[in-house]
């Protein structure tokens, strides 16, 4: 039990994070609406298809055109047609009090079941030359009418849907490989100070393993990239500076198998481990910032955290670095010990 | 006409013969030559509707049946290392 | 420290006397670099700003790897290990980079003539551009010539230097390619000295880390 009860937290864990991050739903959102553009001073009719919504079963749907808190018009009718879809007819004013001609709308549904639905700069509103005059004024918005409803469930963002569950596997395969990384360099490092060559089989062993995750972050982000972005592999900064450090360590491997000669073999491995380290920590967390990029974090886009990685994700991502930072552990040990019945092997 | 026939089968034979002596690297070289083969139609491929389709859920669940399988992948290949050591040992002694 | 420095430029005189006595090896180089240039000028004929980078940074690549995988060249460490070990690990260290650094900028002072001669000379900034060059060539120099002494323990050492060292030249590539397309003005960029900066510090990890490590590599 002493020695393997971190095995068994690393199962339960991971299950865990499998049956909470599969089976928790989204939040419902605003699928599309077949309206993007309105006229002031006209009535506007916006089909919407919702996500994980219950138009059709809420008795009390509000919908509200939102330009800043203080400039709010809310629908005159909603048309219900079904849990999915609805119509919603605005009267809008003939101005936009701004003193501007053009802007962007934010279109907020709200019902006592799903709470709010949020479509962020979903419709242009225009002022033509010919607006007609309207008695119609922008009013004030109240968030404490509005329904909320506070259930364990996770963000909805357009484009990514239901992917957004990815964050538990791809996001945290990335960081188990740097947890398993730095594992290595402190082996690497350690056996420069003492030169027991167990610690440098323990470094190889953590890098062959890191290896294994670093190609199933990049399989695992190619497969995520073709549904949000379009292409397996795109040329952004992020995904090629993790490729190049998965070359980085592929050659560390080359490298070890090159040399015959075990103490040497130790020696130079751990040098080049500790240098490929220190070089790779500018490759992935400088150069991204630097250039634009479509991760989160990087050239201007929210860091890891505001909408991307919100309170109830955050549940089920640190169980997910833990657990897998754990199998990581645990498959390098084997691999370490079976790396050490061979070299007694050789000895006899 | 009759004597091709009963060549290809004895080709046929040989080849399964070959097949049946080493079967596990064969299988594996077979996979992944096809695999590489295959993917610039994989990349290509337009009918990920089925994917898309109920908010993309079924592109999760591929990503975790890549992180299962490449994991798994490694431990097969650790769990045939070992299986050789232990033969090697068992012939020595 | 005087012995040190004393025995640095010991060292570094060898090398150049060395080197001059035998000019094979860094005529090849030269000529490497032309007969690139005069490849890609054959292939491409005109190229635009960005092209003219790439192209000037790759072969540059090149033939930094080309010209520093002997430095620590196996046959040659070996002829002369006794003369080696008269001197610390970071004299030798020290002047081996000091000696690459002075070819390196000989080799990127000729690319550049070449390059302008074939493909026309796109240089706006010239203090901008020589300063980025000058930040690049430190840091791939200080990554090739660590590179080279991991090769050395090495058993083959053909094509490890050029998959060990490619890939880690990278941060310091892209950096520097970035302020030269500043420097061509293909990019309008304000915070130009900001990229100095990290290159500048970039160049001083890869010294600083490489220093730190090479003893463990030069103890037999």
């Amino acid at each position: 039990m002493k020695y393997w009860w971190w095995k068994i937290a690393a199962i339960v864990i991971f299950c865990y994070v499998l049956l909470a991050g599969m089976l928790t739903p989204l939040k419902p959102g605003i699928q599309s609406i077949d309206n993007t553009k309105g006229i002031l001073g006209e009535e506007l009719v916006v089909g919407v298809t919702g996500y994980n919504s219950y138009f059709g079963s809420a008795l009390q749907n509000r919908a509200f055109l939102k330009l800043s808190d203080d400039k709010v018009i809310e629908t005159h009718q909603i048309t219900e047609r079904g849990d999915y879809k609805a119509d919603l007819r605005f009267n809008l004013p003939d101005h936009l009090s701004t003193g501007k001609d053009v802007e962007r709308a934010t279109l907020i549904i709200n019902n006592e079941v799903d709470g709010s639905l949020i479509l962020p700069n979903a419709i242009l509103l225009k002022k033509e030359d010919n607006t007609k005059p309207s008695d119609k004024q922008w009013g004030q918005f109240n968030v404490n009418e509005l329904f909320k409803a506070d259930r364990f469930r996770f963000p909805y963002r357009n484009q990514l849907n239901e992917t957004i569950r990815n964050t538990f596997f791809h996001v945290a395969i990335w960081f188990a490989m740097f947890i398993l990384l730095i594992t290595a360099l402190v082996y690497s490092i350690r056996y420069l100070i003492t030169k027991d060559l167990l610690l440098d089989t323990k470094a190889a062993a953590f890098t062959s393993v890191a290896i294994v995750y670093g190609l199933i972050g990049l399989a695992t982000g190619a497969v995520w990239a073709k549904f949000t972005w379009g292409a397996f592999w795109t040329a952004d900064v992020k995904l090629n500076m993790a490729a190049i450090s998965v070359l980085i360590y592929m050659a560390y491997w080359l490298l070890r198998s090159s040399i015959a000669d075990v103490d040497a073999r130790g020696r130079v491995s751990a040098a080049y481990n500790i240098f490929a380290f220190v070089i790779m920590i500018p490759l992935i967390f400088i150069i991204p910032r630097l250039t634009d990029s479509l991760h989160p974090g990087n050239g201007g886009n929210p860091a890891l955290g505001g909408e991307d990685l919100d309170n109830t994700l955050r549940m089920i991502f640190y169980p997910s670095i833990i657990a897998l930072s754990l199998l990581g552990v645990w498959m390098s040990n084997l691999t370490y010990r079976y790396q050490i019945l061979v070299d007694n092997e050789i000895e006899e | 006409m009759k004597l091709k026939n009963e060549q290809k089968k004895v080709d046929l034979h040989l080849l399964n013969n070959n097949w049946s002596t080493q079967p596990k690297l064969m299988n594996v070289k077979f996979i992944l030559t096809s695999f590489l083969i295959s993917l610039p139609w994989l990349v290509k491929a337009e009918s990920l509707d089925f994917l898309r389709s109920t908010g993309k859920i079924y592109s999760v669940v591929v990503v975790i049946l890549i992180l299962f399988i490449l994991i798994s992948a490694y431990l097969i290949r650790l769990d045939r290392k070992i299986r050789t050591l232990e033969e090697k040992n068992n012939n020595e002694s | 420290m005087g012995v040190a420095i004393r025995q640095f430029w010991q060292l570094v005189r060898k090398e150049f006397a060395l080197e001059f006595r035998n000019r094979v090896s860094l005529g090849a180089v030269l000529l490497f670099v032309v007969c690139a240039a005069y490849i890609c000028y054959k292939v491409f004929i005109t190229i635009n700003g960005l092209a003219w980078i790439s192209l000037f940074w790759i072969i540059l690549l090149f033939a930094a790897i080309n010209l520093i995988q002997r430095t620590f060249n196996a046959s040659y460490m070996k002829r002369r290990w006794n003369y080696y070990t008269l001197y610390d690990s970071t004299v030798v260290y020290l002047s081996k980079y000091a000696y690459n650094l002075f070819f390196m900028g000989l080799v990127s002072v000729l690319l550049m003539g070449v390059m302008s001669l074939f493909f026309g000379n796109m240089i706006k900034d010239y203090p901008m551009f020589l300063i980025g060059l000058s930040l690049g060539i430190l840091g791939m120099t200080g990554v090739m010539t660590f590179i080279s002494a991991v090769v050395m323990r090495a058993d083959s050492n053909g094509l490890l230097m050029s998959i060990l060292a490619m890939p880690l030249c990278l941060p310091v590539l892209l950096l520097s390619m970035k302020v030269h397309a500043v420097s061509l003005r293909l990019i309008q960029d304000t915070a130009v000295t900001g990229d100095y900066l990290l290159l500048g510090g970039v160049d001083l990890l890869i010294f600083g880390i490489g220093l730190l490590l090479f003893p463990n590599l030069w103890k037999a």
